[in-house]
């Protein structure tokens, strides 16, 4: 009797459990969204993530707006690691978009052999996205180290303008010697708070992203039947990409 | 077969788009890089608009290829489309506020 | 790509039938969408005790101002040292009011319990899109009211540079005593607070776009659906800019950047910070807060519109302008934020932008009054407590809605920004309003949470006094606003050309403390209608259509609505009184179409 109660509702809790495309016209593949709910889900989240991204590229893009003067990007991003006192400008940051767009492919990559089922293609691919976000993740570090140890900080700009309006910079030993910021102060805390938090994005979805490859190695979705929650992750992982684009654009390059 | 032949026209399709977003970066970089070199006595404002676009281009190629989104429903594409008015509506706002807020200040 | 199985849902199939129920399955850590609406709802009437309680220890202070007493004194500390409210306590009383009421009982009070509650029952779904997401929203949001009842009781005070926390109140710990650590606990509950909301909106829009039943169409689910799921939708749109503006708020105040704060002397002495902009702040902040009245007031739209319905006996008057009136109303209310500081230095040419769409959003509030007005006009009108409400609704509504036509033109507004009237305004057309929604919500689903009814005498006293308060409360806020009569001061004494107004202050107070104490007579009836109320003897008791009546309270004691197969749905959920010949005046939307109604043509 309890037996064939257990049977009657682990029936019901199957059923449940398998509703989008059994008992639901429009669930599934004929969804509004074409798209089962967890994909739906993710990009909606997608869509209200943009719009955290958007209210703090605005709140640095009005306050730059505001300024009389901000700093040149090409003088104070021009450093490469190994280059020591050489000039690069913008160098070392096209390396680091380099790295997140091909990063962003490799897991493109693996999405497409999941679809195809092909367990190995995918934990290799992933294993390229996740080196490639390591990797964005270390240059990221050395140039925040970097900025840190010529005296910036989020509230210290030692780049300041000149007579006409060249971006000179305050040489560390005379840092002690000017308490306020010498040039303005949004520049860098704009800089290390908004890439400061598009970094915390990169460095979940690398744990997203590892969380993916230690249940394709363990066959958890070969099991299941298919790779979507790989999608998944890889559609939170390309927006990351897409998030640095602009982080790029509005930072480095204007 | 067809479903073979489906796979490989993806991948080519993310590599030609991966090609297409490396060429804008670097047209972005350089156009950057040539301000900086040559014409730095000048204003900014009619690269800053080429860059802009350039960025948009990748944006657009990104969510359209990597992120598969010219493939789904039309619905879809509709959903997450729309709500961007609201965004450039704050966009807008924004950008005319910091400009009064500047315009008070000098 | 197969969706054969529900990706990560899988192993909890598994575990559900190894183990019994116990208490803390079923009734804490539940993922049954029901308990968590019951969660919701309790957690949000706590909350709005403790709200409604602290407007009416600063209402004390406003009537009477230099009187003391000693009672409050030993009830409450050191808020009310000497038996006076203190400055400090007092300001943050209003902060806690205006933030525990807009964002802890109007947002996840109202829709964390009807969404979760009404959103799978009425399109037939066993339970939401993602149960476990579910729970997760509803345990960040008590993560958020424990933090934010911590700061309660913080030595240094309460956050209390309002609810809008505008710098450089909320940035600059030596501006008020509750600005440091009060504050910082504030930003933190919110932090949860905005992740709990988007992590329950994401589920609501998902379920309701992907878990429809057989035949439920989007255009035959009930209006309360349509107003959740629009009510999702703004959430999800707003929440994270507000989630952005809180996130440079706090970089503000941890790392000493500058986002919100120009150059600022305090005590002769210069601040380290440059080159920000406050009214920055203020878009951010208001692009959610805007919106956020919307995220309160929708969903009693859709129960307004079920309730009046249902009891009126007749179709909802113009249900597709319904639906699309509810859509302007989110395009809308998304685009008009900056009403909101049209005297706060913002750019005037933009403030006459933003003045025209706020006008034009009276149009679609106003096809939604017309039509709940001609919905029960010549209606079989059932007077239930919950029908009562609603009708008080749609008066609250009215008589706040007008004045928002006012407060919407910048000329007007400059005369009486930040006075009583905007007090008067914003309190009766989503503050009461949405309280009234939310009471007829329960009068009327409470059969359906508990299996049992509530006292309907109890109703209408509640009801009675409460709206007649309502109106005691606010109506003379106008005249005080008006007058020039500024909001959030301390006291008035300074201003003998207010001293007349002495009299209106003590009858506001006084009409605010009965309607605070006539709230416990609804809590009592809930608690004691949960044990002793009248057994509901059918399953719909007030033979309404649509599907949530069609299942029993609990099946089988596992999670997951209707035993056995879902319902079908042939038609939409108003159905009411549509042959006059017939006996019964209603058709659930799981009856087929009859042979005459296919020959008279059916449209829904």
């Amino acid at each position: 009797m309890a037996e064939e109660i257990i049977e009657q509702e682990q029936e019901q809790v199957a059923q449940h459990f398998s509703l989008p495309d059994t008992n639901n016209e429009e669930g599934g593949e004929h969804s509004f969204l074409g798209a089962s709910f967890g994909k739906s889900m993710m990009w909606l989240f997608l869509l209200s993530d943009a719009f955290t991204f958007t209210g703090l590229l605005l709140g640095y893009g009005a306050i730059r707006v505001k300024s009389e003067w901000w700093p040149d990007p090409n003088l104070v991003f021009n450093s490469m690691p190994f280059l020591h006192g050489k000039d690069v400008p913008l160098g070392f940051v096209t390396i680091m978009t380099t790295i997140l767009i091909l990063s962003s492919v490799f897991i493109v990559r693996a999405v497409q052999e999941g679809h195809r089922m092909n367990r190995k293609g995918v934990a290799i691919w992933l294993i390229w996205g996740i080196i490639g976000g390591l990797a964005f993740l270390g240059c990221q570090a050395w140039e925040w180290s970097h900025l840190i140890h010529s005296g910036m900080r989020p509230f210290y700009n030692v780049y300041y303008a000149g007579a006409d309006g060249q971006t000179l910079k305050l040489a560390a030993a005379e840092i002690a010697n000017h308490p306020a910021s010498p040039g303005p102060s949004m520049f860098a805390g704009s800089f290390f708070g908004i890439t400061g938090f598009h970094g915390l994005h990169v460095t979940i979805g690398v744990i997203l992203n590892t969380v993916a490859l230690i249940q394709t190695l363990l066959g958890t979705y070969h099991k299941r039947g298919h790779y979507e929650m790989v999608e998944k992750f890889g559609l939170y992982w390309h927006f990351v990409d897409l998030v640095w684009v602009f982080v790029f654009l509005f930072f480095y390059l204007i | 077969m067809e479903a073979e032949a489906q796979y490989r026209s993806q991948v080519k399709a993310v590599w030609r788009a991966t090609i297409i977003i490396g060429i804008v970066t670097v047209f972005e970089v350089s156009l950057a890089l040539s301000h900086f070199f040559f014409f730095y006595e000048h204003p900014k404002l009619v690269i800053n608009v080429f860059m802009t676009l350039a960025t948009l281009l990748k944006a657009f190629y990104i969510i359209a290829e990597f992120m598969h989104l010219q493939y789904e429903k039309r619905t879809l594409i509709i959903t997450l489309g729309l709500p961007l008015v609201f965004l450039t509506w704050l966009i807008v706002v924004m950008l005319v506020e910091g400009k009064f807020a500047f315009s008070l200040l000098h | 790509m197969t969706t054969d199985t529900i990706p990560g849902q899988f192993s909890m199939a598994h575990t559900a039938h190894h183990h019994k129920q116990t208490f803390l399955t079923k009734y804490i850590f539940s993922t049954d969408h029901k308990t968590i609406a019951k969660q919701f709802l309790l957690t949000g009437m706590f909350w709005a005790m403790v709200g409604g309680l602290f407007s009416v220890l600063f209402r004390i202070q406003l009537a009477w101002p230099d009187a003391t007493f000693p009672l409050l004194e030993t009830l409450f500390g050191h808020w009310f040292e000497g038996g006076r409210l203190s400055t400090e306590a007092y300001y943050g009383l209003v902060t806690m009011h205006g933030t525990i009421m807009v964002f802890f009982v109007l947002t996840a009070g109202m829709s964390g319990t009807y969404s979760n509650f009404l959103i799978p029952l009425q399109i037939g779904a066993r339970d939401m899109a993602s149960p476990m997401v579910n729970a997760i929203s509803y345990w960040l949001f008590f993560i958020a009211s424990v933090v934010m009842l911590a700061s309660l009781f913080l030595p240094t005070g309460m956050a209390s540079a309002g609810w809008t926390i505008y710098p450089p109140l909320s940035v600059l710990p030596q501006a008020s005593p509750g600005s440091g650590m009060g504050m910082s606990l504030w930003l933190c509950s919110m932090v949860f607070f905005i992740a709990s909301q988007i992590m329950g909106g994401l589920n609501y829009i998902s379920t309701v776009l992907n878990l429809r039943t057989k035949g439920m169409t989007m255009f035959r689910m009930p209006l309360t659906v349509w107003a959740l799921f629009f009510t999702a939708i703004i959430g999800l749109l707003s929440f994270p800019v507000l989630f952005a503006s809180v996130v440079l708020l706090i970089f503000d105040r941890g790392l000493h950047t500058s986002f919100y704060l120009s150059d600022l002397y305090v005590g002769g002495q210069a601040l380290s910070y440059s080159g920000g902009n406050p009214i920055l702040f203020q878009h951010l902040f208001w692009f959610l807060g805007h919106p956020e009245v919307y995220i309160a007031v929708m969903p009693a739209m859709g129960i307004v519109s079920e309730i009046l319905s249902v009891n009126s006996r007749k179709p909802v008057f113009g249900y597709h302008m319904m639906v699309y009136s509810l859509l302007g109303i989110v395009v809308m209310s998304i685009l008009v934020w900056a009403h909101h500081m049209f005297v706060s230095g913002m750019n005037p040419f933009l403030g006459s932008v933003f003045m025209l769409f706020s006008m034009l959003i009276a149009v679609p509030s106003s096809i939604k009054v017309f039509n709940w007005l001609t919905t029960i006009w010549r209606g079989n009108i059932q007077m239930t407590p919950a029908a009562l409400f609603c009708l008080g609704f749609v008066s609250m509504f009215i008589s706040g809605g007008l004045t928002g036509i006012w407060m919407g033109n910048a000329t007007i507004d400059i005369q009486i920004h930040d006075t009583y009237f905007i007090i008067a305004h914003f309190h009766l057309v989503m503050g009461v309003a949405a309280f009234f929604g939310m009471f007829a919500g329960v009068y009327h689903w409470f059969p359906k949470f508990y299996g049992r009814f509530m006292n309907e005498t109890l109703g209408y006293v509640h009801f009675i006094i409460t709206f007649v308060g309502a109106y005691l409360i606010f109506w003379p806020m106008h005249y005080l606003g008006m007058s020039g009569v500024p909001r959030r001061y301390y006291s008035f004494h300074e201003f003998r050309a207010f001293a007349e107004y002495d009299n209106m202050n003590i009858l506001i107070t006084t009409a605010s403390i009965v309607v605070f104490f006539t709230q416990f007579i609804f809590v009592i009836n809930f608690f004691w209608s949960i044990y002793k109320g009248r057994k509901m003897k059918t399953m719909n008791p007030w033979e309404a259509n649509s599907l949530e009546w069609t299942t029993p309270i609990n099946v089988n004691d596992i999670h997951g609505n209707w035993p056995g197969d879902l319902p079908t749905v042939y038609r939409w959920s108003y159905d009411f009184s549509k042959f006059e010949d017939e006996e019964r005046d209603f058709i659930p939307q799981t009856e087929p179409l009859s042979q005459r109604e296919i020959e008279l043509g059916n449209n829904h």
